[in-house]
C-alpha cells in the first residue's frame, strides 16, 4: 500500500468531488494512481483496491493508445493550459469497456512528491451522440452530394453563413455559383424555369428564408418538379430536392440541393397513370399486411364506391371494414369471394399464378356494383404485392345485354335454320313426287314397241335428266338431314369387293365414255367383308370420283388407290386415294372445298354444272363415319383426294357366303303402292333385273295374297310397300303382315319421303329396310341382296322338327299320288296311313291314340267326303290334338279361292300338286311341334 | 319298253318326275305304270260321252294331280286346260279335245 496520508486529501477530495483519482508522478515520467474515489472505482468497474493495483501493475494498460502520448506528454511535463486543464480520453474498465472520460487535472506537491489530482467525468454517452451526429451529417452529405446518373446539378447552401460551398453536376448553369449568397443568386435560378407556375412555386417555396423557417418548424426535407430549361436549351421535368440539415461542427444550417433529371419519371407515371385510370380505379401496393395507396382518388368513382377511406392503412382493416359489410350473394358465395380475398389466399394464389383475379360483387345504395380485384406480385419473399382494383359493372353489365341480343340473335338463327331444313326437307320430298311420276311414266313409255326413234330420243333425255334432277334433290336432302343432324350411318356387313366392282363398273365405263384412263389398286391385303354404311361409303368414293371425271379432260388419268393401312381390336383402317390429272383446285378456293354451296368461281360452276354441295356432304358424311378427308392439288397439274375410314371387321368371309348367294330370279316379290303407276314402275324395273314381281294396290290386298302365299308355303322374299297410301299407311301394312308371318320375309318401305321420324316406328313394325322411290335397276339388285343377307344374318336358325319317326295321317284318293307320297315320306323315315277317302281319315285319327299322329295331308277331291269336310269334321272332334294337329291341303287346285277354302276349313297349309318333296318336308317340319 | 330317254322324246319331264320320286328310276316306272293304267281315264271317257260334265270334271281334276304327280307333261297340259274349262262348265267339243290326251296315254300303255 501507498505510504502517504489519505486522511488530509481524503477530507479535501470528499467535500470536492466524486469521481476523482490522484496519480502520483515519479521523476522517471511514470505515473500511477494512489488513491481513487469509490465513485471513480464504480465508473471503471470495479474495486478501488483493484483499479489501484493494477494501475500500479501497468499504468498506461487503461488509456486508449491514441490518447496516451497526450497523457503522457502533459503529465511528465506538467503542463497546464490557460484557463482549461482538461482533456478527453479513452479509458478501459476494468471489465474491458471503453469510456470517454473528460479529465480536468491539478498538479499538487506534498513532502516532494508530485501528484496530479483528476477529476473524471465520464462522457460517453455525450461522446457517441456526437459522434452519430457527425456520422448522420456526413452520410447525408455524401448521399446528397453523390452523384446519380440523373443528378443535374448537386448544390450545398450554408445558409446560416449566406455562401454557396460547392456547386457541381453535369448540366451546370452559366454562371458558377460557388461562393455566391444564395440570397443574392436565388432569382437567378429561377430563371432556368419557363412557366410562370414554376417560378412563382420556386420563390415562394425555396427561398432561403422559407428553407430555414421551415428547419425550425421541423421540416427539413422538401421538393417539387418543376418543368426546367436547361442551359443548354435542353427542356426537360426536374425534381428540384432540398434536404435541411445542421452541420454537427459549426451548428451552420446547410441546405442540400439536388436537381434530378425527372423526365422519364413524369412520362412514365403519366403513361401508368392514363393507362391504368382506363382500366382500373385504383392502383395499391400492399406489404407487410399493410397498403398504400398509388394511383386513384375516391372523387372519380361516382356511385358504389369501395375506395379505401384512408390512403395507407391495414389491408385487411380496409377489406373488413369497407369490403366485406357490401358483398352480397349467397352466404356461402360471400364467405367465399371475402376469403379469395384474404392476405392468406393472396399469397398461395399467387404462387400459383399472376396476376390473381376476384371478381366481387358488392350490394351498395340499391345497385349491384361489379368489381375486379387484381394482384400482381412486386416480390414473393418480401410478400409486396399490387392490387388493382376496378369497377366492371358497366362492363358487366354490357356483357349481360351483349350475352342478351347474342341469345336471342343465336334463337332466331337456329329458327331460321330450322325454318330452312324444315324447307329443304319439305320441298325436296315435294319434288321427288312428282318426279317419280316422270320418271315411272318414261320409263313405262320407253316400254311401248312402236315408238318412232325420235320419241324415244326423246323420252331418253327425259329420264336422264329427270334422274339428275332427282339426284340434286336428293343432295339437298342429304344435306339438310346432315345439318338437322339426323344423318343415320347403318352398320351392316358388306361385301368389300362388291362395293369396289360396282364403283369401279360405273366409273370405268364413264371414264371409258370420256376417254380417260382409269385405274385401280388394293394394295395389300383388305378382308372381303366389312360392317359399315355401305351406301354412304360408296356415294363418298363415287362423290370424289366423279369430281375427279368431271374435272379431268380427255386423255388425263383417274388412279384409285385402296388400302387397308391399320387393323386394331376389331376395327380396320381403310385408306382411299382418288388422284386425278385434272385441272386441279386454286389454292385460294382449297381451304373452302367442303363447305356447302362452295365451287371455285361461277364460270367453273356454269362449266361443269352441280349443286356445289357434293363435297360439304362427303366430308360430312366422312366425318359422321369418323373418318377424315383431305385434300392435296396444284392447279393445272390435279387433285389428289384421301380418304381414311374406319370400318369394324367382319366375320364374313367370301367362303362362308358362296352357298348363300341369291339368285334373282328366285326371287319372289310383292309390290304394294296405291299408285297403279308406281307399281308398274316398279315392276318394269325389276323385271329389267331379271325379278317377277306381284303387285297390289292396296294393303288390305297385299295382306291377303301374303295370308295365301303362306298357306301355299311359299313365302314372298321381299315385299315393297309403299310408306303413303291412302287406306293405310305402309308401316300398318307392315305390322298385318308380320301378324301372319312373323320375322319372315324381307320387308322394305318405300317412299319418296323422309323416313327419319318414322324410322323407329317403323323398325318397330317389322320393317327391315328403306328405300328411296323411284327404284333403279342399278341398285335394287344390291338393296335386295343386302336386305335378304342382313335377314338370314339376324335370323336366328328356325327351330325346325325332325322328321324321322313321325307318323302322317294320308287321306288321298288316288292310288298313285298316295304310293308316290307313302314313298316320299318313307324316305325320311316317316310312318304313313293311308285313307282312301275323307272319312276313312276321320274315322282313323278319331280312333288313335292322342298325340298318335303328328300330321294329316289332305287330298281335298275326294269320294265319299271330301278333304273340307273330312278337316272340318277332325278339327270338331272332342280330343285336344283335333285342334293343334298341323292339317295340308294338297290338291291340284292351286287358285286363290281354294287355298282360302282350305284355311277356312281349318286347314294349316295349302300345296298344289304336284308336291314338290323338299317343299313338303319343309313345311311339315315347319309344322310339325318339335 | 319305255325308257327315261323314250319319255323325253314325248316331252316329259322326267327330271321332275324321277325328283318327286326321290331319283328312284325303278319306283318312278311304276308308279308311271300305276298312273297311266288308272281306270280314271276310262272314267273320264265315259263321262264325256255321256255329257255328264260333273263326273268328266272329277275325274279330269284327280288325273290332272296324277299325270302332274308324275311330270307327264304332255298329258298334262292339254288335261290341265280340259279340267278348267270343265270347272268353268264352258261349251265345248271335249270329246275331241280329250281324244289326243287318250291316245298318247294308250300309246305309252302300249310301250310299258
Amino acid at each position: 500500500m501507498l505510504d502517504f496520508k489519505p486522511s488530509f486529501y481524503e477530507k479535501i477530495f470528499d467535500s470536492l468531488d466524486n469521481n476523482a483519482v490522484l496519480m502520483q508522478l515519479t521523476d522517471d515520467g511514470k505515473y500511477f494512481p494512489v488513491w481513487c474515489s469509490r465513485e471513480f472505482a464504480e465508473m471503471m468497474e470495479g474495486t478501488a483496491d483493484e483499479f489501484i493495483k493494477s494501475e500500479r501493475d501497468d499504468p498506461n494498460l487503461r488509456i486508449h493508445p491514441d490518447d496516451l502520448a497526450e497523457v503522457d506528454y502533459l503529465f511528465r511535463n506538467k503542463i497546464t493550459r490557460a484557463g482549461d486543464n482538461s482533456l478527453t480520453i479513452r479509458q478501459r474498465t476494468l471489465k474491458n469497456h471503453w469510456l470517454w472520460v473528460n479529465v480536468h487535472y491539478a498538479f499538487v506537491e506534498e513532502n516532494g512528491v508530485e501528484y496530479a489530482y483528476c477529476n473524471c467525468f465520464d462522457v460517453t454517452k455525450i461522446k457517441r451522440d456526437e459522434q452519430r451526429a457527425k456520422i448522420l451529417y456526413e452520410g447525408v452529405r455524401a448521399e446528397l452530394e453523390n452523384f446519380s446518373s440523373n443528378t443535374l446539378v448537386s448544390l450545398r447552401l450554408n445558409l446560416t453563413q449566406d455562401i454557396i460551398e460547392d456547386c457541381r453536376g453535369r448540366e451546370l448553369y452559366n454562371t458558377n455559383l460557388r461562393d455566391e449568397k444564395p440570397s443574392e443568386c436565388f432569382s437567378q435560378l429561377a430563371n432556368y424555369f419557363p412557366l410562370e407556375r414554376d417560378r412563382k412555386k420556386f420563390l415562394d417555396d425555396f427561398n432561403p428564408t422559407r428553407l430555414l423557417e421551415n428547419f425550425a418548424a421541423g421540416k427539413n426535407n422538401q421538393s417539387a418538379i418543376f418543368f426546367s430549361r436547361r442551359p443548354s436549351g435542353r427542356e426537360c421535368f426536374i425534381n428540384y430536392n432540398v434536404t435541411l440539415r445542421r452541420d454537427p461542427d459549426t451548428e451552420d444550417i446547410i441546405a442540400f440541393v439536388a436537381e434530378q433529371d425527372y423526365n422519364s419519371e413524369v412520362v412514365s407515371r403519366t403513361v401508368l397513370n392514363k393507362a391504368l385510370a382506363d382500366q382500373y380505379d385504383m392502383i395499391t401496393y400492399i406489404v407487410g399486411g399493410n397498403y398504400g395507396v398509388v394511383i386513384g382518388d375516391a372523387a372519380n368513382i361516382p356511385r358504389g364506391s369501395i375506395f379505401p377511406h384512408n390512403r395507407t392503412g391495414n389491408y385487411e382493416d380496409y377489406i373488413n371494414e369497407q369490403v366485406k359489410p357490401v358483398l352480397t350473394g349467397s352466404v356461402e358465395e360471400r364467405e367465399k369471394l371475402y376469403n379469395a380475398l384474404t392476405l392468406k389466399r393472396i399469397e398461395s394464389a399467387l404462387e400459383i399464378r399472376e396476376p390473381y383475379e376476384v371478381n366481387i360483387h358488392c350490394f351498395i345504395d340499391g345497385e349491384i356494383f361489379h368489381k375486379r380485384f387484381v394482384f400482381y406480385l412486386v416480390d414473393r419473399e418480401a410478400k409486396f404485392y399490387i392490387l388493382l382494383k376496378n369497377d366492371t359493372t358497366k362492363i358487366q353489365r354490357a356483357q349481360f345485354a351483349k350475352n342478351e341480343q347474342l341469345k336471342n340473335a343465336l334463337e332466331i338463327a337456329n329458327q331460321a335454320n330450322v325454318a330452312k331444313t324444315a324447307f329443304l326437307s319439305s320441298m325436296s320430298h315435294e319434288i321427288r313426287t312428282p318426279m317419280n311420276a316422270i320418271i315411272g311414266l318414261d320409263t313405262i313409255a320407253l316400254r311401248e314397241p312402236d315408238l318412232p326413234e325420235k320419241v324415244r330420243e326423246h323420252l331418253e333425255k327425259i329420264g336422264s335428266s329427270a334422274r339428275h334432277l332427282l339426284s340434286i334433290i336428293n343432295d339437298i336432302l342429304d344435306m339438310s338431314r346432315i345439318e338437322s343432324g339426323r344423318m343415320i350411318l347403318k352398320h351392316e356387313e358388306f361385301s368389300f369387293g362388291g362395293m369396289l366392282e360396282q364403283i369401279n363398273t360405273m366409273v370405268s365405263s364413264q371414264c371409258c365414255d370420256k376417254g380417260l384412263h382409269y385405274d385401280c389398286v388394293i394394295r395389300g391385303h383388305v378382308d372381303d367383308f366389312y360392317i359399315g354404311d355401305e351406301m354412304k361409303l360408296k356415294q363418298v368414293l363415287i362423290n370424289i370420283l366423279g369430281n375427279a371425271i368431271k374435272f379431268t379432260d380427255k386423255g388425263g388419268t383417274i388412279a384409285f388407290n385402296v388400302e387397308q393401312v391399320a387393323q386394331f381390336e376389331d376395327k380396320s383402317t381403310l385408306r382411299f386415294v382418288v388422284r386425278d390429272t385434272g385441272i386441279g383446285i386454286d389454292k385460294d378456293y382449297l381451304t373452302k372445298i367442303f363447305e356447302p354451296f362452295s365451287q371455285e368461281d361461277s364460270g367453273t360452276s356454269n362449266a361443269y354444272g352441280g349443286t356445289g354441295l357434293g363435297m360439304a356432304i362427303t366430308k360430312n358424311i366422312v366425318e359422321t363415319m369418323n373418318g377424315n378427308i383431305s385434300v392435296r392439288s396444284e392447279k393445272g397439274v390435279g387433285s389428289e383426294f384421301t380418304v381414311n375410314v374406319t370400318l369394324r371387321n367382319s366375320p364374313k368371309s367370301f367362303d362362308s357366303v358362296k352357298g348363300k348367294k341369291i339368285e334373282v330370279s328366285d326371287l319372289r316379290v310383292l309390290i304394294i303402292d296405291d299408285d297403279p303407276i308406281a307399281c308398274e314402275h316398279a315392276k318394269l324395273v325389276l323385271e329389267e333385273v331379271g325379278i317377277s314381281a306381284e303387285t297390289s294396290l292396296t294393303g288390305h290386298e297385299a295382306v291377303e295374297k301374303v295370308r295365301l302365299r303362306r298357306a301355299r308355303h311359299e313365302l314372298y322374299n321381299i315385299l315393297l310397300i309403299d310408306l303413303r297410301m291412302p287406306d293405310e299407311s305402309g308401316i300398318e301394312v307392315t305390322r298385318q303382315v308380320r301378324d301372319i308371318i312373323g320375322n319372315e320375309s324381307a320387308i322394305i318401305i318405300l317412299t319418296s319421303y323422309n323416313w327419319d321420324d318414322v324410322i323407329e316406328e317403323a323398325m318397330a313394325a317389322g320393317v327391315d329396310r328403306f328405300m328411296a322411290k323411284p327404284l333403279f335397276a342399278s341398285t335394287v339388285v344390291k338393296e335386295f341382296h343386302q336386305a335378304l343377307e342382313q335377314k338370314t344374318l339376324n335370323e336366328p336358325e328356325k327351330r325346325l322338327a325332325e322328321l324321322e319317326g313321325r307318323r302322317i295321317l294320308m287321306a288321298e284318293d288316288m292310288p298313285v299320288n298316295a304310293e308316290i307320297m307313302i314313298m316320299v315320306l318313307s324316305m325320311r323315315g316317316m310312318t304313313v296311313e293311308h285313307a282312301p277317302n275323307g272319312q276313312d281319315a276321320v274315322n282313323t285319327f278319331a280312333q288313335s291314340p292322342e298325340g298318335y299322329f303328328d300330321a294329316v295331308l289332305m287330298d281335298i277331291r275326294m269320294p265319299i267326303m271330301d278333304g273340307l269336310k273330312a278337316t272340318e269334321t277332325i278339327r270338331a272332334l272332342d280330343r285336344p290334338d283335333a285342334k293343334k294337329i298341323p292339317i295340308i291341303a294338297m290338291t291340284a287346285n292351286a287358285f286363290d279361292e281354294d287355298v282360302q277354302r282350305s284355311l277356312q276349313a281349318g286347314m294349316n297349309a295349302h300345296l298344289s300338286k304336284p308336291v314338290e318333296p323338299e317343299h313338303l318336308f319343309k313345311t311339315l317340319q315347319e309344322l310339325i311341334e318339335p | 319298253m319305255l325308257t327315261i330317254a323314250k319319255l323325253q322324246e314325248y316331252g316329259v319331264n322326267t327330271k321332275e318326275g324321277l325328283g318327286r320320286c326321290m331319283g328312284m328310276e325303278a319306283f318312278y316306272f311304276r308308279m308311271l305304270g300305276m298312273g297311266l293304267k288308272n281306270d280314271s281315264f276310262e272314267k273320264l271317257d265315259a263321262a264325256l260321252a255321256d255329257g255328264n260334265l260333273e263326273e268328266a270334271f272329277e275325274q279330269a281334276h284327280a288325273l290332272k294331280g296324277v299325270v302332274g304327280n308324275l311330270a307327264l307333261t304332255p298329258i298334262y297340259n292339254p288335261l290341265a286346260d280340259l279340267t278348267e274349262m270343265l270347272r268353268s262348265k264352258k261349251d265345248a267339243d271335249y270329246v275331241a279335245m280329250y281324244k289326243p290326251i287318250k291316245e298318247l296315254r294308250d300309246k305309252l300303255v302300249a310301250e310299258l
